[in-house]
């Protein structure tokens, strides 16, 4: 009689094999964004900031040299200038007696009028009134520091005469008049 | 034949037997891996300094920001730096100062564990490293849900330039640093 001798052998394989997702996740990252800005200065420096013309007669026309005046930017950005005038006053006594500037380059009877000339530039440009803006624009992005520096120059016609008497021409008021010359600096 | 048979029958009766006889024992030891599932959350994610002064010092709040460990396993914390860019002009940057000095275009960023030893801040650079007590522990984040607080305190940079002794950044530029904390397996 044959003996069969069946061998019946069960392996149990318990095989955990890492599985692709497990490997893609070995790590996590997460990000901080950190924001910031730097802080913004407008300064601007007008040198000398003053014009003294001396005496000037009815229709008289006076000038400085086209570098008399320099524009700096002491801030830290680039900055877009604009420039304006207003009416002459009279120091005595402002409501008084004024010269109204021009808008159109002809002087008038209390009407004078104010240029300006760059130093890189051979012509005057107009300077006229804005009174709620900041005027038209003078120098594109001024650079800071003193050697993006720009400088310019002025001229200034007065009125003709208010009366004659004796041949002499007159203003009305005579003395000293004041006017101011506004230029803006806004970030470019 | 018939002998063969026999003899295969006594010894696999034997071999049957011989535990009981020796008294053995044997064991069978089943490890069971699980997915480790790893993620972290940050709380808030974003710090929005403002306008900023050259050689300046700012500071969040020592527990402005919480990591929660969201995944289900142990993990440790990493930070890394980078420099900072100019948002209208990436080109432009602050290096990120690997040794706690600024200077001209080189800021400084540290981060503070909360509740650590006061004013205990370390390091941030480049360079990824495992965040840390002041006492050199490790942060790990045990299990799902465990968390932990920190700030960060930054340097900036020199002054780019300089008028009547007082020194001034190019104005108007915002910079962006992107810091990243990573979790890895404990």
């Amino acid at each position: 009689m044959d003996v069969r001798i069946a061998s019946i052998a069960l392996v149990v394989f318990l095989a955990l094999i890492p599985s692709s997702l497990v490997l893609a996740l070995e790590s996590d990252s997460e990000t901080i964004t950190i924001t910031m800005t730097t802080k913004t200065v407008i300064e601007i420096e007008l040198n000398p900031p003053n014009w003294e013309t001396g005496i000037m007669g009815p229709e008289e026309e006076k000038n400085t040299q086209n570098d008399h005046f320099t524009i700096t930017n002491n801030g830290n950005c680039e900055v877009n200038t604009y420039i304006k005038g207003e009416d002459a006053v009279w120091v005595d006594d402002p409501d008084a007696y004024k010269w109204e500037l021009s808008s159109d380059g002809s002087n008038g009877t209390q009407k004078y009028v104010l240029w300006y000339e760059k130093a890189d530039e051979s012509s005057y440009t107009l300077i006229k009134k804005d009174e709620n803006g900041f005027g038209d624009l003078f120098t594109p992005n001024l650079g800071p520091g003193g050697d993006n520096a720009k400088k310019f120059g002025l001229k200034l016609e007065v009125p003709p005469a208010d009366y004659t008497k004796d041949g002499v021409e007159y203003f009305n008021e005579g003395g000293e008049m004041k006017t101011t010359i506004t230029i803006s600096g806004v970030v470019a | 034949m018939r002998v063969i048979s026999f003899i295969l029958v006594v010894t696999l009766a034997l071999v049957s037997c011989s535990p009981v006889l020796a008294e053995d024992n044997g064991t069978i030891t089943i490890t069971i891996l699980t997915d480790k599932y790893i993620e972290i959350t940050l709380e808030p994610s974003e710090w929005n300094i403002g306008d900023v002064e050259p050689n300046t010092e700012y500071m969040t709040n020592p527990t402005w920001c919480t990591i929660t460990n969201s995944g289900n396993c142990a993990v440790n914390i990493h930070v890394e730096g980078e420099d900072a860019v100019w948002v209208d002009n990436p080109t432009t940057k602050w290096m990120l100062s690997e040794d706690g000095d600024n200077a001209k275009n080189t800021y400084v960023l540290w981060y503070h564990i909360a509740y650590d030893d006061a004013d205990s801040y370390t390091l941030i650079t480049t360079i990824d490293g495992q965040m840390k007590k002041a006492n050199e522990d490790p942060i790990r984040l045990i299990g799902n849900g465990d968390n932990k607080q920190f700030g960060l305190k930054l340097l900036t940079p020199a002054a780019d330039f300089t008028v009547d002794d007082v020194g001034y950044f190019y104005g108007g530029r915002e910079m962006k640093i992107t810091v990243t904390i990573k979790a890895v397996a404990a």
